[in-house]
């Protein structure tokens, strides 16, 4: 049922040296989100890693969420990430630097690609398929947060909070890279799993993000912001206008539109920063010109 | 790193690793799940390879976890980590390379028998666009051709059925074929020969192999470190190809690249099958492995493990 309104909230946040946390409590405050005594799941993206490039959600931004969903109440917290392209997990995290986070606060990490399994009815059937294995520690969860780092994606247009899903699909059952979800059609794999998993809110890392041939191989774009919402289609949506491409023309926003959200900018109200304060046109390869606004 | 501190070391990877085990005779991933195919078949290979225990415990030791992998053979020979998931063939791999090393014990043999069956069945699918292969190629007329492009039409081993092959299942299950050499047959020597082929195909123009593709969107894509070392393992009789003289410089130049205790134990192996000194690799991997060992993967723990006590096995279960 996709509501007739979708709140979101864009944050100023200029560094990661910024206190992220109150960034993140005061869109936790704006959205009216309250997660007392529940058990969340902090879903960053980590897909690889290359010094000095913008290719995974930054350190500070999990530990900052982390840090202000304890503050707001929650009983626990883990994080979690299964690779798509690399399984070797402890060279990801240090190499990322979320494992001196995790560390230092504590944290509870999960290995997503070799967690224990459980065969999950799906929720939508794009793919073709009855149903997915997906990890037990993200299914005890009662509130995931998708955390993505705002990306150009040579295939899906946009890495956002949708697509930033695909990393809670374990490789130890469906192999590195996820070619099951290429092959059964890259938009169809991000609905069905954004329907079946529903998590009940975005955290997108739009400090540093990455344009060009993303989602690895693109360049650094400083955006200066933070973006929160708990309708998925509505904040990739708003955030593909930011980097110039037109959600319409996305194909998996425009499957979403029709069931998971509001992609419709009227149907988006913005309680933060309003989003043309940071509209731009990000570089994109030839391949998804034809997603531009 | 001391002798006497790497004997150490050894000894509590090997406690934690038996302290790790399930009563079904696996091991899972991380302590206290359920056991599955590959960290069983890895920490199974790297307890017996550190021990000095006689034939008689050896036989002992291995019979519980042997008898898992055998109850998880379904008709076709390959092994599954749960009756309603896909096979894994990297996986089914490992576990026949590891079979293939123990199979003087008679079940181990009968396993491996069947399991070397379903892997010659199993192929990953061919991706035929003559429409696009043709534009390629016509974009290509003039250029500078420096390398050849992906022929996707070769079939080796995919991760799972139905869909792609990819670098690390198919150097696995290649290594397994050539280490069952005496199981091999026709059809085997022709899945050899493809496999071999498709490696060669992918490896990146750097040297090295990432997951599997050597280039994506006109770019050159990077290699890694673990995939790079597993693919030298499995071509290490085609020490000359040209992929491998280039994939070996480049694991020669980046084996600190990546330290993980599964990087590193992988780059270790590799290299020493190709004549390298790896004191420099299994130095780090030692300083390093607490961390590895706070993360917990077992079947992390194992390669490094396996790596750590080279001196008492010099490698030969991943030798052809």
């Amino acid at each position: 049922m996709v509501p007739a309104q979708s709140p979101m909230a864009i944050l100023p946040a200029t560094s990661y040296d910024a206190d992220l946390t109150d960034v993140i409590t005061r869109g936790l405050a704006l959205l009216g989100v309250s997660v007392t005594g529940r058990r969340v799941f902090l879903k960053p993206n980590m897909v690889e890693y290359e010094s000095h490039s913008a290719i995974n959600t930054h350190p500070h931004v999990v530990a900052a969420a982390a840090a202000a969903f304890a503050r707001a109440g929650a009983r626990e917290i883990v994080i979690g990430e299964g690779p798509g392209h690399r399984r070797d997990i402890e060279y990801l995290l240090a190499g990322t630097g979320l494992d001196d986070v995790l560390r230092e606060d504590g944290l509870r990490f999960v290995d997503l690609n070799h967690d224990d399994v459980r065969l999950v009815p799906l929720k939508s059937r794009f793919m073709g398929l009855d149903a997915l294995w997906l990890p037990v520690a993200l299914l005890q969860s009662d509130f995931i947060v998708s955390m993505p780092k705002l990306k150009t994606h040579h295939l899906a247009g946009l890495t956002a909070s949708m697509k930033n899903l695909f990393g809670v699909v374990p490789g130890a059952v469906y192999g590195w890279p996820k070619n099951l979800l290429h092959f059964k059609g890259i938009e169809h794999s991000i609905v069905d799993l954004t329907a079946t998993i529903r998590p009940q809110l975005a955290i997108v890392d739009g400090i540093v993000a990455m344009e060009g041939d993303g989602p690895i191989m693109g360049r650094p774009r400083p955006m200066g912001f933070v973006a929160m919402g708990s309708d998925l289609p509505a904040v990739d949506a708003t955030c593909a206008r930011i980097i110039g491409l037109d959600p319409a023309k996305v194909p998996y926003l425009s499957i979403a539109s029709r069931f998971l959200g509001n992609v419709d900018d009227a149907h988006v109200e913005q309680r933060g920063e309003h989003p043309a304060r940071y509209r731009t046109q990000f570089d994109v390869i030839e391949a998804i010109q034809k997603m531009r606004a | 790193m001391p002798a006497l501190d790497r004997t150490a070391l050894v000894l509590r990877l090997r406690q934690r690793l038996r302290a790790a085990a399930n009563p079904d005779g696996g091991w899972p991933y991380y302590a206290g799940k359920a056991s599955r195919i590959e960290p069983t078949a890895w920490v199974l290979l790297a307890l017996t390879e550190s021990s000095d225990a006689g034939p008689a415990a050896r036989g002992q030791f291995i019979a519980p976890p042997l008898r898992l992998l055998e109850t998880r053979q379904r008709g076709d020979g390959l092994l599954l980590d749960n009756p309603q998931a896909p096979p894994n063939f990297t996986a089914n791999g490992v576990a026949a390379c590891v079979l293939a090393h123990l199979s003087d014990d008679a079940q181990a043999a009968s396993v491996l028998a069947r399991l070397v069956g379903g892997l010659v069945a199993a192929k990953g699918v061919a991706i035929r666009t003559p429409l696009l292969d043709a534009i390629a190629a016509m974009k290509r007329l003039g250029a500078p051709r420096t390398a050849p492009g992906q022929d996707n039409t070769l079939q080796a081993w995919p991760w799972i059925p139905d869909t792609f092959s990819w670098a690390e299942p198919t150097s696995w299950c290649l290594l397994a074929l050539k280490k069952a050499r005496g199981l091999r047959t026709q059809a085997a020597e022709a899945r050899v020969g493809e496999a071999e082929a498709l490696l060669a195909n992918r490896a990146c123009a750097s040297g090295g192999w990432n997951y599997g593709n050597a280039s994506a969107f006109a770019q050159d894509l990077r290699p890694y470190v673990p995939t790079t070392a597993v693919a030298l393992i499995a071509l290490q009789d085609r020490a000359a190809q040209p992929a491998v003289v280039r994939s070996l410089a480049f694991l020669d130049r980046s084996k600190l690249a990546e330290p993980s205790g599964f990087a590193l134990g992988l780059a270790a192996m590799a290299l020493s099958i190709y004549d390298r000194d790896v004191t420099d690799v299994e130095d780090r991997l030692a300083a390093d492995v607490e961390r590895a060992e706070r993360i917990g993967n077992l079947q992390t723990l194992a390669v490094a493990l396996y790596a750590l006590s080279s001196s008492r096995h010099q490698w030969k279960a991943m030798r052809v």
